[in-house]
């Protein structure tokens, strides 16, 4: 081939480009980005997640929840025609209306924006959803209660509060000790169906690294309007 | 590190191998395969009858391909701004892409801080709760229900034939002016409602002339902005009708309820100027603002 | 002498021309004998690791209860261990034994200083190990396909210069005379991956970027490695071996050229359709999926390149093992652009986020370049080695069971994971009840996953098989030049 500076300078363009335009490009446009407020006045995010829920991240990120779990609701303009119910006071009929399914599933009130991931250290996107996207689950008022016990039960053995989940249990995260002179405040409550469980005289408490896990689960929250994102209805 | 003599006797050689089990014999040497394909390539570019450089439909479908997905570039990409994030975003709208439906924002808003009493059809709860189908109360002059949800109410009222005695909170203290526009917005449109939208200048306006106050009590608001009246009649003379020389009279009117007497002193400045207010336009012509 | 007229004498690879082809082309063989073999040998290891922690990894999805005490064996950390294991431990290293020895072939040159091909596959494995074990241990980065943590990364990327170096001089010092489309594939690929790979282990964990910048990275990072590695590896593979075997040439020839720059002009804008309704911003989204639907153009052309050759001569196909593997490779790149050319918004709020993408990237990593290189290591063994492979029958197994195994697992992947996406996208249907619905999906992923490793279990035991006799062979003329045996006629 006679043209050899021709190939080698053409493999080199062909490398150059798509890196130029994609990631000098995205860096550029992106890659500074500060926390904004929707409107002059309002509070300013995204906040930075520290102290347990940061800790929380990195139990997070070690044990592969990306493989299951998305962190990117998708937008309102992901919208689909599709068979709905629809239902006003006295009827419900079904007709073909567009609907956005993430907003819809109540998974966010929005879709995620690049402005959300500009504190994380590696944004968990995430692959697949084997498991339900939890970019906006710190804002779930039916998991939030002070105790926790929604997502401790859930981690201990995913079928107590998910029945038929493939989520594969993390009951390493817990320890099972002696019930001293009085039940620690930790200890999880178990239903009495769970099979799983310690025995009498003994409770089950979350470790430190189960702790720092639910507090950022707890912290994954974009229920925050940005000017470039608002709520959809 | 190659030894001579190994390779000359080296089993490796294509002819040496059986066929099958080492991948079959090569019919075509490496050398012969690069003069093959080299001759290949010249004898291309001699043109003769019925032969194409490249396949026909190739072109075709290259230029098809490079067309459709030029125009897709071109159409869906957002003006390549950072803060567009719909591809079907036009030029000339904002970076957030749609423009606010104020009905779907006081919808949102009204779910959020109404619905639990007002209920999400506006029924309210009867003997708790007044509804706001059908009631007379957000309709109308706007600013009754922009000074109802400024400031809050307290005390017996009727509405619909229902009687309810209760405290509703000055959930507009923590909203801000669009907000308290859109939801009344929706409300005054809503349930079988229909009037006209309210401005979020009439919001400011009103917020700045209440200031901050006790919560009313039903007699005074309805003093001070009758139901069943609609916008007061935006000309001059009305105006001067409704000058600093009437609104005394409105506010001794209310003087009889108890709160509403240590309140009316204080508030006659505000109350003669929300009263002129609503002739917008010549509203601050009138009370010199 | 000058040392540096010395150091060139002794890295150059050119053969000597004095010999008949025969006997150079035997040269070359014997002078990569050994890199190559290692390669491969420790590129199988790697291959059935992981194939069983695949297998592991869809028995937990079935039974989550499966191995479920250990920490370290929690399904997260086997799934990427697993991916990790055959991306760096079995793709890349076949990629290396493959590519040093298409090129040194190609261009008739012989490889030289072999010492320092066997250090840096030592430190590739050292690092694949290292990074795989820490995966196991707590390390996982959860950055999809550099889930390896980012201290690996210069003793891989020392080892890859290394080895890519020797691939590069052996072009240099090419015999003069033509250049044939393989040589340009294996080219682009040995310089295309160093840059990827450097960028993305910058960007993402040296120097971060900030936020979803990252997520851009690694979506260029993984879209490239797929269609500008590991896909032009095997289409290097494919040009040399059907010509060579059927002793025809390429059918439409002069149309590589324009396959060859297609690729390589869009393979690298087509990342982001992975992010398509992500949060990236709408420009992002359709640069991506302008690229991947160009993808279609080098599909077709090398379809008419490589399935032109091969219908001319379907017996001469059927009858040669190296082709069968090497003609199903082909195949399984038409459909494979065909798959990319349906890229576009509609499509990607389907199947983005199913299952759909996990058969995507099978259908690029095994159907297309793991049984080219299969093809592949069919072929060059023997000659590399001097031997015939020991038994027929397990090459056949391997080829059946590889070939319905990854069809399968595919065509399920792509359909349960059409499904997938069209029920999540209906929020009528519970969540709970589209994870049920993939049950149907999870049996047949460790069916497949269980035949997969039975293939390649053979393609182990022959090449052990075949190993061992080479190895008797060697230790019979060594222990004979001693005089420790009596000299035979060579062992065959």
């Amino acid at each position: 081939m006679k043209n050899l500076p021709v190939l080698y300078c053409g493999i080199l363009f062909m490398l150059i480009a798509p890196w130029c335009g994609l990631i000098l490009g995205s860096n550029v446009q992106l890659g500074s980005l500060q926390p904004g407020a929707a409107e002059d006045g309002d509070p300013v995010y995204p906040k930075i997640t520290g102290g347990l829920a940061a800790q929380g991240r990195a139990v997070y990120t070690e044990m592969g929840c990306v493989y299951c779990h998305t962190q990117q609701p998708r937008p309102a303009s992901a919208e689909i025609l599709q068979l709905q119910t629809v239902k006003t006071n006295t009827t419900s009929r079904t007709e073909m209306a567009y609907v956005s399914p993430d907003i819809a599933r109540g998974w966010a009130k929005r879709g995620a924006v690049p402005r959300d991931y500009i504190y994380d250290e590696h944004p968990l996107l995430g692959l697949f959803r084997n498991g339900p996207d939890l970019a906006d689950i710190g804002s779930n008022a039916a998991l939030s209660l002070p105790t926790s016990i929604w997502h401790y039960q859930h981690l201990y053995d995913p079928q107590i509060t998910s029945k038929g989940s493939m989520m594969p249990p993390f009951r390493f995260l817990f320890k099972t000790q002696k019930i001293g002179d009085r039940p620690s405040p930790l200890a999880i409550t178990l239903p009495d169906s769970e099979p799983i469980r310690p025995a009498p005289g003994y409770e089950v408490v979350p470790t430190e690294r189960a702790i720092a896990l639910v507090a950022y689960l707890r912290s994954l929250n974009q229920d925050y309007e940005l000017p470039e994102a608002k709520f959809s209805r | 590190m190659s030894d001579p003599s190994s390779s000359a006797n080296h089993p490796s050689t294509p002819q040496h191998l059986p066929g099958g089990l080492a991948g079959g014999e090569d019919r075509l040497g490496d050398e012969a395969l690069l003069n093959l394909h080299e001759k290949l390539m010249r004898e291309k570019e001699e043109p003769s009858e019925g032969f194409s450089v490249i396949p026909i439909f190739l072109i075709f479908l290259g230029c098809l391909l490079t067309y459709l997905n030029g125009v897709y570039l071109a159409t869906k990409s957002g003006g390549f701004h950072w803060d567009v994030y719909n591809e079907n975003w036009k030029a000339g709208e904002g970076g957030a892409g749609a423009v606010v439906d104020p009905m779907k924002a006081g919808e949102r808003i009204f779910l959020a801080q109404c619905k639990q009493c007002h209920g999400a059809d506006g029924m309210g709860q009867p003997g708790t709760y007044p509804p706001l189908a059908g009631s007379p109360w957000p309709v109308g002059d706007p600013d009754r229900p922009i000074s109802l949800l400024l400031e809050g109410m307290s005390g017996p009222l009727t509405v619909l034939g229902q009687s309810v005695n209760n405290s509703m909170p000055n959930v507009g203290a923590g909203l801000k002016d669009k907000d308290i526009a859109y939801v009344l917005t929706y409300v005054r449109n809503s349930f079988g409602n229909h009037d006209d939208p309210v401005d979020d200048g009439e919001v400011s306006t009103v917020r700045a002339e209440l200031g901050s106050r006790a919560p009313w009590t039903p007699a005074e608001l309805l003093a001070a902005h009758p139901l069943g009246a609609g916008k007061p009649a935006a000309a001059p003379a009305a105006a001067s009708g409704t000058s600093p020389g009437a609104v005394p009279a409105a506010a001794s009117g209310s003087a009889p309820a108890a709160d509403a007497s240590t309140a009316a002193p204080a508030s006659a400045p505000g109350v003669a100027t929300s009263g002129a207010a609503p002739m917008a336009g010549t509203a601050p012509a009138a009370t010199g603002n | 002498m000058c040392p540096f007229e010395d150091l060139a004498s002794s890295i150059d690879p050119r053969t000597d021309s004095h010999l008949s082809e025969q006997a150079r082309l035997a040269q070359i063989d014997t002078s990569l004998r050994g890199p190559v073999f290692f390669f491969f040998a420790k590129a199988l290891g790697w291959l059935l690791l992981a194939s069983i922690f695949g297998l592991v990894a869809a028995v937990k999805i079935v039974n989550p209860e499966f191995l479920a005490g250990h920490e370290y064996l929690t399904y997260g950390r086997v799934f990427a261990a697993a991916v990790d294991s055959f991306v760096y431990g079995w793709g890349c290293q076949a990629a290396f034994a493959v590519a040093l020895w298409l090129m040194a072939r190609l261009c008739g040159t012989q490889v030289k200083h072999l010492g320092v091909l066997y250090i840096a596959g030592a430190f590739w494995n050292l690092g694949v190990l290292w990074g795989v074990g820490c995966i196991f241990f707590g390390g996982l980065t959860s950055v999809p396909l550099l889930e390896m943590p980012p201290q690996v990364a210069p003793l891989l990327g020392f080892s890859y210069v290394m080895i890519a170096l020797w691939g590069l001089l052996s072009f240099h010092y090419r015999q003069p005379g033509p250049v044939y489309v393989s040589q340009w594939y294996l080219l682009a690929a040995l310089l295309l991956f160093p840059w990827i790979g450097f960028s993305a282990e910058l960007m993402i964990f040296f120097v971060p970027a900030r936020g979803v910048v990252q997520s851009v990275v690694d979506a260029w990072f993984v879209n490239s490695l797929l269609w500008l590695w590991f896909v032009p590896v095997a289409l290097a593979v494919m040009y040399y071996l059907l010509p060579k075997i059927l002793g025809r040439a390429i059918f439409g020839y002069y149309l590589s050229v324009l396959g060859f720059w297609s690729l390589v002009t869009f393979a690298g804008w087509a990342g982001t359709h992975f992010l398509v309704y992500g949060p990236i911003p709408a420009w992002l989204q359709t640069v991506g999926i302008v690229g991947n639907t160009m993808l279609l153009i080098p599909a077709i052309i090398a379809s008419l390149n490589l399935h032109g050759t091969a219908l001319a001569d379907p017996k001469g196909v059927w009858a040669s093992p190296v082709l069968r593997f090497v003609v199903f490779s082909s195949v399984a790149f038409s459909l494979a652009g065909l798959v990319a050319a349906l890229s576009s918004r509609e499509f990607g709020l389907v199947t983005n986020l199913t299952q759909f993408t996990a058969g995507n990237g099978l259908h690029l990593l095994y159907a297309v370049f793991s049984m080219a290189m299969f093809g592949a290591a069919y072929y060059i063994l023997p000659r590399v080695l001097g031997r015939e492979w020991p038994s027929a029958i397990l090459i056949k197994a391997h080829f059946w069971s590889a070939a319905l195994g990854i069809s399968v697992l595919v065509l399920a992947l792509y359909y349960f994971g059409w499904r997938q996406g069209v029920e999540i996208n209906n929020p009528e249907i519970d969540f709970i009840t589209t994870v049920q619905n993939t049950d149907t999906l999870n049996r047949i992923r460790v069916g497949a996953g269980a035949l997969l490793l039975v293939g390649h279990l053979a393609f182990f035991v022959n090449f052990a098989w075949m190993a061992a006799g080479a190895a008797c062979e060697c230790c019979c003329a060594c222990l004979s030049r001693f005089g420790l045996l009596p000299a035979t006629g060579g062992a065959r």
